[in-house]
């Protein structure tokens, strides 16, 4: 009766003392996702030209010239606030225009597990934009919608930027 | 004369022997001896088991070896009583501990609060009387928590800056139910060795802006596996 009680106890100490599982989830980046539609038609719509996008007041480039491109996923400060997102639309014509998209947001931090790296989730709360003329260049933000305003781990539409044309861009 | 002293002597005897059964009647009987040992089993076997047989405290070794060499851990003791030799009514109440660094992450998770689970056991082994019993049963949990997280402060690799990762005094609360399956053996007069394993399901969870807690008290590990155990001391009380 000893010896199956002694392998009970040898046998439950190593259940419990047992290798862990490692819980982190596969994508842990956290970024907004911002999709472009036609205002017109309300549908989806995609950028044959290219864009660019940069944040205001630092010499940095969240996106570089990017190309046929119907979405595009940026990074959010790790501060509570306004980023300010320089929209810079260019095409093959060399006809180029800038718009800006103010972004407001709230952050808060996250904890998945302690074996995961902790990491920042943002609420977006109100979003604002700039728009250019249309003799600059064709398209030009219309308006912008908040879809999703959290902004965390999954690659969900965040905003979606209707854009107003004059003619194919 | 003859005829009345006739009378007196048989009187006499008469009373004599009344009170000679009487004191015969008044001896102790110490046992009944049966014929053969299957003749006392058999009879020892019809005997009724009583409805209240009596309570037991018992304390979890497993949670306590956890708590000395795992990141988490509890120290749990638990009380029931015996009706019948077949359903055991058990509270179990605890604190559940953690203080643990993970060397990768360095994110350091603490907590030390109670928690508490009620339920009921169900011996289902054929023989009530042998003191060796087969579980089981249902547990309800409850825990309200407090725990402490920080870590390095989080770089934002983009815009610069450092964001600072250090929380005091967290709340949670957790509500969970168990199914229990056991053994228990006997091994020595009133002490008893046994082993549970549990399947746990969350019934309901208060969690933090933060997200899910790591290790909640009673439950154990939020996002691990949901099955967990206790190797118990049982002590009887009668």
């Amino acid at each position: 009766m000893r010896t199956p009680f002694l392998l009970s106890l040898i046998g439950t100490t190593l259940f419990c003392t047992s290798c862990a599982n490692i819980d982190c989830p596969l994508d842990n980046i956290v970024v907004m996702t911002s999709t472009f539609y036609a205002s017109e038609t309300d549908a989806p719509t995609r950028l044959t030209g290219s864009l660019s996008i940069a944040p205001a007041g630092r010499d940095t480039l969240l996106l570089n010239q990017a190309r046929n491109i119907d979405k595009f996923i940026l990074p959010l400060r790790h501060q509570a606030g306004t980023d300010t997102l320089l929209l810079r639309f260019s095409n093959d014509d060399g006809r180029a225009a800038e718009d800006t998209l103010f972004v407001t947001h709230d952050i808060f931090a996250h904890f998945e597990n302690i074996d995961c790296p902790a990491n920042i989730f943002h609420r977006i709360s109100s979003v604002r934009h700039t728009n250019h003329a249309p003799s600059l260049f064709p398209a030009t933000v219309d308006h912008v919608e908040i879809i999703r305003p959290l902004v965390d781990y999954d690659d969900v539409e965040n905003l979606r930027i209707f854009l107003r044309s004059t003619t194919s861009y | 004369m003859k005829r009345l002293l006739f009378l007196l002597l048989l009187t006499a005897a008469f009373t004599a022997n009344s009170v000679a059964q009487q004191d015969s009647s008044q001896v102790q009987v110490r046992g009944i001896q049966y014929v053969s040992a299957e003749d006392a089993a058999k009879v020892l076997l019809n005997k009724p088991i009583p409805l209240f047989v009596g309570i037991s405290v018992s304390v979890d070794l497993c949670g306590a070896v956890m708590a000395s060499l795992c990141p988490w851990g509890q120290y749990e003791a638990a009380a029931r009583i015996n009706f019948r030799q077949r359903y055991f009514p058990t509270v179990e109440i605890g604190i559940g501990s953690s203080n643990y660094t993970d060397e990768t992450t360095k994110l350091h998770y603490k907590t030390h609060s109670p928690f508490f689970r009620a339920g009921c056991d169900l011996n289902i082994a054929n023989d009530k009387r042998s003191g060796n019993r087969i579980y089981a049963g249902l547990r309800y949990g409850f825990t309200a928590f407090k725990y402490n997280l920080d870590g390095p402060p989080i770089e934002d690799p983009v815009y610069g800056g450092m964001f600072p990762y250090s929380f005091t005094g967290v709340n949670g609360r957790m509500h969970w139910f168990e199914i229990v399956g056991g053994l228990e053996a006997r091994i020595w007069k009133f002490i008893h060795l046994g082993w549970t394993l549990r399947y746990k399901v969350r019934l309901n969870e208060k969690q933090s802006s933060l997200g899910h807690a790591w290790y909640v008290p009673g439950f154990g590990k939020n996002a691990g596996g949901r099955v967990g155990g206790t190797f118990n001391l049982i002590f009887d009380i009668d």
